[in-house]
């Protein structure tokens, strides 16, 4: 028989004395008796099924397969690194916890730059005024506090240089010719309509306003930053001579006139200015009785006037409603209405928005 | 990473790619499919589409109007029409997967031992462009073993043979790889067409393909019954001599005749694979002997003759049709222990 089947002996032996254990495999097993049945005639899906039912437990299950595997190399371990860096984040986090608990008041407010020190800072402004005079047109624009743009304050000036220039040798350049007419007008010397011109010709002034004589009277009708140049150039009347004078005297030198342009405007500086002027009797004025920045804007949100007002300076504030004011210091600045001081609005170094300036609103408002 | 998470939702599948049936095997849900490897293409102005796969499109098979092509797209355990072979596998695969989950599931198809790195990157390509989030390849017999539930990680030897559709793979394997693996393009199909060929020598009978898989199926045999004509079956198809079709009756010996020469080319195989076979696994083959798998492994007769042959005990896997496609679906579901039984192209 097994040289038929080529099962071994013990194997046949095995099966028919049922002891399972000493079969191969499961599926050899199984093979075994199917064809050890086969041969014998008998029905071997019936007996496979007998006998997979009756080896049920010899054969438990698959059989799991292990593959081997090489031993793994020294290492470190994967798991132990994972566990250090998570206690390390511990450790971070709860450090930084801790820290951040402890000091909760980092980001503190920053104190009020003590006066002495605000003194320095203007003190130094100054300081630096004085010693460039070379960068005279930016400089003296920004000592004046005036926005309007050097170049263009350069520029007429040039222009005046070159119609000084050309005057006397009675060039007819178009440039000149557009001047010219004006000075028909003008009653002061040559030299003086020359500066009425040069201020006239910033972008801002109305040619109307340069018509008109007196340089003071031209100044007050402009709004415009500019102004104070043009103020302050006026009030003093030496300076203006002196600089036309000299404009006069070397004309291809090209900067002349703004040298001494800056100690006109310098001493001005110091003094109260008044803004506004050409709202002369309005019914209230702004002055500031200590440095405050104002700002004021008409009901379209419109930007009158943003500036630093020193202590003494004042705004004739237009008779217009729906004005309204911002400053930074409402204790710094006094109301003045109809000739009457208001209280102030705040106290020092309060940030005081969107005051009304309606005459009636600022009384009830006190 | 991200596929990582998306592995949850996906049902990852085993697939066994056979040149005649193609299984697939779900995670957690065992055999879900069984359809034979046919896709039947309907040409429509110009344009290629797929009308039918599977059981449906081999009905189809031989018996198609111009305009409709049913196509095996493999032949001899390889891929032979790439583009339908894709087709196909993004058939099932979209028959198989849950429609619910969006992600791409991971795939595990088994490859003849003998197939060529271009062929092997054919079928991982296909799949993958069939839909899959990764394609692992295992080898046939491998897979065949594992299926068959041998001992295969052992240190002794086993040895399998897997008569396939397209290919007989004959594999020894010990410790959890294969010692020495031979694989010859005869199987199913060789025997259909020995089948044919010999209806058509001795009775002047054009039977088909389909025609020719039904007979071994009902009356074939590896060897002549002892005695008489054995069991007989009547046959259809178109005489050759004056082409008409015709009836008559073909006997059990008549087909075991006709398939002597592919049964000889497998127990070639198996004799050299023994020749080459190492001692102490031969020794160990001895003791166990060979243990059958794949449709081949259901021909009547088959294991007496390879046991006459060789002259050591044959048994047939519980469930041949499957082992391969139940195999590749056990390295699915434990994956990383069988980690190294898979490989992949790149």
């Amino acid at each position: 028989m097994a040289v038929m089947l080529r099962i071994r002996q013990p194997y046949l032996e095995a099966i028919e004395q049922n002891r399972y254990a000493d079969l191969p495999g499961s599926t050899y097993a199984v093979g075994f008796v199917r064809a050890y049945a086969e041969h014998l005639g008998l029905d071997a899906k019936e007996v496979v099924r007998r006998f997979k039912y009756e080896t049920a437990n010899d054969f438990s299950g698959r059989k799991e397969l292990h593959f081997p595997s090489p031993v793994s190399e020294g290492r470190v371990p994967g798991g132990a690194i994972l566990f250090l860096g998570l206690v390390m984040a511990g450790i971070a986090y709860g450090g930084w916890h801790f820290m951040s608990t402890q000091e909760r008041s980092l980001a503190e407010l920053v104190p009020d730059l003590p006066d002495r020190l605000t003194a320095l800072i203007d003190r130094s402004k100054d300081v630096q005024e004085n010693d460039v005079k070379q960068l005279a047109a930016a400089e003296s624009e920004a000592a004046a506090m005036g926005s309007a743009g050097s170049v263009g304050e350069e520029e007429t000036a040039e222009l005046a240089e070159a119609e000084t220039a050309a005057e006397p040798e009675g060039d007819n350049a178009s440039a000149v010719q557009a001047v010219a007419e004006s000075e028909p007008e003008a009653p002061a010397a040559q030299a003086q309509t020359e500066t009425v011109q040069a201020e006239a010709a910033t972008p801002e002034a109305a040619p109307a306003q340069v018509t008109q004589p007196a340089p003071v009277q031209a100044a007050p009708a402009q709004p415009a930053p500019s102004q104070p140049t043009v103020a302050e150039a006026a009030a003093p009347p030496a300076p203006p001579q002196e600089q036309v004078a000299a404009v006069a005297s070397a004309p291809p030198a090209p900067r002349p006139a703004d040298l001494p342009a800056v100690p006109s405007v310098e001493p001005v500086a110091e003094e109260a200015r008044v803004w506004g002027e050409q709202n002369r009797d309005s019914r209230i004025q702004l002055v500031a009785t200590e440095e405050a920045w104002v700002q004021v804007r008409d009901d379209k949100g419109q930007l009158l006037l943003t500036r630093l007002l020193k202590s003494g300076d004042t705004y004739m504030v237009p008779d217009r409603p729906g004005l309204t004011l911002m400053t930074g210091n409402a204790g710094g600045l006094k109301i003045t209405l109809d000739g009457q001081d208001l209280p102030t609005l705040g106290a020092r170094g309060a940030v005081l928005r969107d005051v009304s300036l309606d005459p009636e609103k600022l009384r009830s408002r006190f | 990473m991200f596929s990582r998470v998306t592995g949850w939702m996906s049902a990852d599948m085993a697939i066994d790619l056979g040149t005649a049936n193609t299984l697939v095997y779900v995670k957690g849900r065992g055999i879900v499919l069984n359809e034979p490897s046919v896709v039947a293409i309907a040409e429509e102005k110009g344009k290629k589409k797929v009308l039918a796969v599977g059981d449906e499109a081999k009905m189809m098979l031989g018996r198609t109007p111009g305009y409709i092509q049913a196509i095996r797209p493999l032949r001899d355990g390889v891929i032979a029409d790439f583009e339908v072979a894709e087709e196909m596998i993004k058939h099932f695969i979209r028959k198989v997967h849950n429609r619910r989950s969006f992600a791409s599931p991971l795939v595990i198809v088994c490859v003849p031992s003998g197939s060529t790195a271009v062929e092997r990157r054919a079928i991982q390509e296909s799949a993958e462009s069939a839909g899959a989030r990764r394609v692992f390849l295992i080898e046939e017999p491998m897979a065949a073993a594992i299926g068959a539930g041998l001992p295969v990680t052992e240190p002794t030897g086993s040895m399998v043979v897997d008569i396939g559709g397209g290919t007989t793979e004959v594999a020894v394997l010990s410790l959890g790889g294969i010692v020495y693996s031979r694989s010859v393009r005869v199987g199913g199909d060789k025997m259909d067409e020995a089948i044919i060929a010999y209806i058509r020598r001795n009775h002047n009978l054009l039977v088909g393909e389909g025609s020719a898989e039904r007979i071994k199926k009902e009356i074939g045999s590896a060897c002549p019954p002892e005695d008489g004509e054995g069991r007989i079956m009547e046959i259809k198809g178109r005489d050759l001599m004056n082409g008409v079709p015709k009836e008559l009756v073909i006997s059990e010996r008549q087909i075991a005749e006709s398939l002597a020469e592919p049964v000889g080319a497998i127990i070639e195989a198996v004799k050299v694979a023994l020749e080459h076979t190492a001692p102490e696994l031969a020794a160990d083959i001895v003791d166990k002997g060979i243990v059958l798998t794949g449709g081949g492994a259901l021909l009547a007769n088959l294991d007496f003759v390879l046991r006459h042959a060789t002259g050591l005990p044959v048994s047939i896997a519980d469930d041949p049709l499957s082992c391969v496609a139940l195999g590749t679906g056990r390295a699915l579901e434990e994956m990383p222990k069988l980690k190294n039984v898979l490989s992949t192209m790149y």
